[in-house]
């Protein structure tokens, strides 16, 4: 009981104060549930955000379903998600209720709010830097990544790159690595 | 009725999303403002930016809004449950069903591929997010515009990373940008 309370509360305050969308949830996902509440690894993200992109679907309520699912069951997957999509829906019920939509290009809430899409950036970097300690651990791997890197900077799709670097990574790990680690999640 | 058909149709959009609810924005507009005309193209691009400046996720703002406008309360309620409906079925039946398999050696293989999928996924946010906050390309690489000051809001974002929550962070980054914008 006491952990599906926590789902609700922590998906609905990462819901109430991220700006961006589903995927700037991603880092802020990583730094409550990794470094506040110590619940999840840190590769349980890294699984996290491949199967978000994985199942057709919402970021958002991917990751929520994927930590709900890990801390609890299907029970803490349906909390957390009705905690991740509760502040939206409250939010633009009173936007939409109040505002019409034609005066909206105030330039100082643009300001504000190009910073806040630069502090996301920065929580993206930090996150990757984790991700990719743990990734990278020996000069053998820096192929693929140059590989993988020349990919996403030609390909505009991401799906395609994503599914590329998942065939290409998990060939790989299996046959390219010795003494691969098993591994859960 | 019309709260039926309005789950109907954001149910449809759901599983089409592939690769998030970005993608909802080109169906939408399609549905919106070319077939149905609900929607002129600067009221829909209005509605895409006020997605995107309220917290949450922007597809089920959108949903909520577009389900608001169309049918009061209830209307946005059966639009966003329709939009999380698909997603949350389909990502616990491949959770549970990847659990079952777990010692099966292609789902081993997957696993470990997926790290690889996950690092880039994040590289290619970061450079999304660059562009919409750092760096302005959007006229060509001539006329590359660089933002110092959003520069300085990712450093500091950096350093204070380890001592403050980031709901902190994204609250002092957006009090600094509004302050800002009066100098």
């Amino acid at each position: 009981m006491r952990i599906l309370w926590l789902l609700f509360m922590e998906f609905f305050k990462i819901a109430l104060f991220t700006i961006g969308g589903g995927l700037a949830m991603i880092p802020v996902i990583e730094n409550t549930f990794v470094t506040k509440h110590k619940l999840l690894k840190e590769s349980d993200i890294t699984y996290m955000i491949g199967i978000t992109q994985f199942v057709p679907g919402l970021i958002a309520i991917n990751s929520a379903v994927y930590v709900g699912h890990k801390l609890a069951g299907w029970k803490g997957s349906f909390i957390a998600t009705i905690g991740v999509i509760l502040p939206s829906m409250l939010i633009i019920m009173i936007i939409a209720a109040l505002f019409p939509l034609e005066n909206l290009s105030n330039f100082h809430l643009l300001e504000a709010f190009q910073c806040v899409r630069a502090c996301v950036l920065g929580m993206f970097l930090l996150l990757a830097y984790r991700v990719g300690k743990n990734l990278i651990k020996s000069i053998r791997d820096i192929p693929l990544l140059m590989v993988l890197l020349c990919c996403l900077f030609c390909v505009s799709n991401v799906v395609v790159i994503i599914l590329l670097a998942c065939v290409l990574g998990g060939l790989y790990e299996t046959f390219g690595r010795q003494g691969a680690k098993k591994c859960s999640f | 009725m019309l709260i039926l058909t309005l789950f109907l149709q954001f149910m449809k959009y759901g599983l089409l999303c592939f690769g998030g609810g970005y993608m909802i924005i080109p169906l939408l507009y399609t549905d919106l403002v070319e077939n149905a005309s609900l929607f002129t193209s600067e009221g829909y691009g209005n509605l895409l930016a006020v997605s995107q400046l309220t917290p949450g996720a922007v597809s089920v703002n959108t949903a909520t809004y577009v389900g608001f406008m169309q049918d009061g309360f209830w209307g946005a309620v059966a639009a966003t449950i329709g939009l999380c409906m698909p997603t949350f079925i389909l990502c616990s039946t491949v959770l549970s069903f990847l659990n079952f398999y777990k010692n099966k050696s292609w789902v081993i293989g997957f696993f470990k591929g997926i790290k690889w999928a996950a690092f880039m996924m994040i590289l290619s946010a970061i450079i999304l997010f660059a562009k919409v906050s750092i760096i302005d390309i959007s006229k060509g690489i001539e006329k590359l515009k660089i933002y110092p000051f959003e520069i300085g809001i990712v450093i500091m974002t950096i350093c204070m990373a380890k001592k403050f929550p980031f709901t902190i962070l994204l609250f002092l980054s957006a009090c600094i940008g509004w302050g800002m914008s009066y100098l």
